[in-house]
């Protein structure tokens, strides 16, 4: 019985039983996340599922995705489904939905072609998809001597696969914008009417400057240790989230204005892609870095810190551009909090 | 004496670290178990924050004082010192504003209803 449970075969150290653990505890959580009818419940778990995710991802030897996983996951998401679901009662009571029949013609038009171009990628657990074959073992021999800097996982997101970078920042712009186009209206102010703490706000002073240092930290870091653009960017926007739960948001809109942060994650975006047009001015392919400088390694290098930062701007501006339209108040509605 | 001597003779300052940190470890091990068991048994929300507040800024510090103990002074004891230092600053800072919030939703604690 002993060696049905316990195979003799296997190796016993104690990652293996706290992957095992972990993963038990995940499939125990989505069975309870599927049988809740509470929409908190249901918000709380997803975060306590991301949160155990980031320690799995740590124990794999991930530790970017890991950093990823709690700073936007487990942090970030759960304040934005928080704020959405105050926004959710607020339209029941108002009842005010429009059906159009434009845009759901043109949404099932979109959604059709991205399900189609799901059938074009390889299956999970593929072994002759080009991730498992030559590229990985590819960029693991090469990252040394042709990128120099010490994290492959950097300069494989940055520099081998730089186009799909760009892709996703653009991605989380443009859905900043989406956002922007569904809930701006004018004379629009963030409308968080909690109690002023003198606790909360002297503790405040204390921890912001190390959340600040450690997202700047992150940012330019990036390409000698875990950590990026992404991460720093999403660090940095919790931090003022932060702030404009504290002190009510209207502090916040006093230093960053919508149309400030609008700006700035699009010149995020364009830092990005002024890179890529520089180095196809200087002569060379789009996002190749190497010619920006007279070394090779050198240029990557400049490439990857410039493009970095491109991204944790973009980043930041979106978070906390979505944060603050989700705690707003229009002249529309006359929001309670 | 001669036996009290033999025994000092024999204690180095490695075994009594050693001792030290497990016997802090066993402590802050103990603290969480106590302060889970009240985390179910308490009535309340706000007794419920209380007794998590326990397991948060108590048990966790020492088990983490017995770990650098155990690291010695190098760079991970120091991050671990590190991560103490922050886990006291947020950990009243997280059940305080849950325990400010609940009052603002006026939940009203157990046993003072009017």
């Amino acid at each position: 019985m002993i060696d049905i449970i316990f195979p003799k075969n296997l190796n016993y150290n104690i990652e293996n039983f706290l992957e095992s653990f972990f993963l038990i505890l995940l499939l125990f959580i989505s069975i309870i996340f599927t049988f809740t009818k509470d929409l908190i419940h249901a918000i709380f778990l997803l975060v306590f599922f991301s949160f155990i995710l980031s320690i799995l991802y740590l124990l794999m030897n991930s530790p970017d995705v890991s950093m990823t996983e709690s700073a936007v996951n487990a942090c970030i998401t759960s304040v934005f489904s928080l704020s959405s679901l105050v926004i959710i009662d607020k339209a029941k009571k108002i009842n005010s939905t429009k059906f159009s029949k434009m845009a759901f013609f043109l949404i099932t038009i979109l959604a059709s072609i991205f399900i189609y171009s799901t059938a074009f990628m390889p299956l999970y657990g593929d072994f002759s998809a080009p991730v498992h074959n030559h590229i990985s073992a590819y960029y693991l021999a090469n990252s040394g001597y042709e990128i120099g800097i010490p994290s492959t996982i950097a300069s494989i997101l940055a520099s081998y696969r730089g186009f799909d970078t760009l892709g996703e920042t653009s991605v989380i712009v443009i859905a900043g914008l989406c956002i922007f186009m569904l809930l701006y209206e004018e004379n629009i102010l963030p409308n968080l009417n909690l109690t002023k703490d003198i606790y909360l706000i002297s503790m405040a002073k204390i921890i912001i400057p190390i959340i600040a240092i450690y997202a700047f930290y992150i940012q330019i870091h990036g390409e000698i240790s875990p950590g990026g653009g992404f991460q720093a960017g999403s660090i940095l926007a919790s931090l003022f989230i932060f702030y404009g739960i504290i002190t009510s948001g209207n502090h916040l809109e006093k230093y960053f204005s919508f149309n400030w942060l609008k700006n700035t994650s699009i010149i995020g975006l364009l830092i990005y892609i002024g890179t890529g047009i520089a180095s196809l001015y200087l002569g060379g392919e789009f996002l190749d870095y190497s010619l920006l400088s007279e070394l090779d390694q050198e240029g990557e290098k400049l490439g990857i810190f410039v493009i970095e930062t491109g991204v944790g701007i973009s980043v930041f501006a979106v978070i906390t551009f979505i944060f603050l339209l989700f705690a707003s108040e229009g002249e529309k509605y006359d929001r309670e909090f | 004496m001669d036996i009290i001597n033999e025994i000092l003779k024999q204690i180095s300052i490695d075994s009594l670290i050693d001792i030290l940190s497990w016997s802090l470890l066993f402590y802050g091990l103990f603290l969480l178990i106590t302060s889970s068991i009240g985390m179910l048994r308490m009535p309340d929300l706000y007794t419920k924050i209380h007794a998590a507040s326990l397991a948060e800024s108590l048990a966790i510090p020492i088990i983490m004082i017995s770990l650098a103990i155990k690291y010695g002074a190098n760079l991970n004891g120091a991050k671990v010192i590190l991560l103490m230092i922050i886990m006291l600053i947020i950990s009243p800072l997280s059940s305080y504003s849950i325990a400010g919030s609940a009052l603002y939703c006026s939940i009203v604690p157990k046993g003072n209803r009017k």
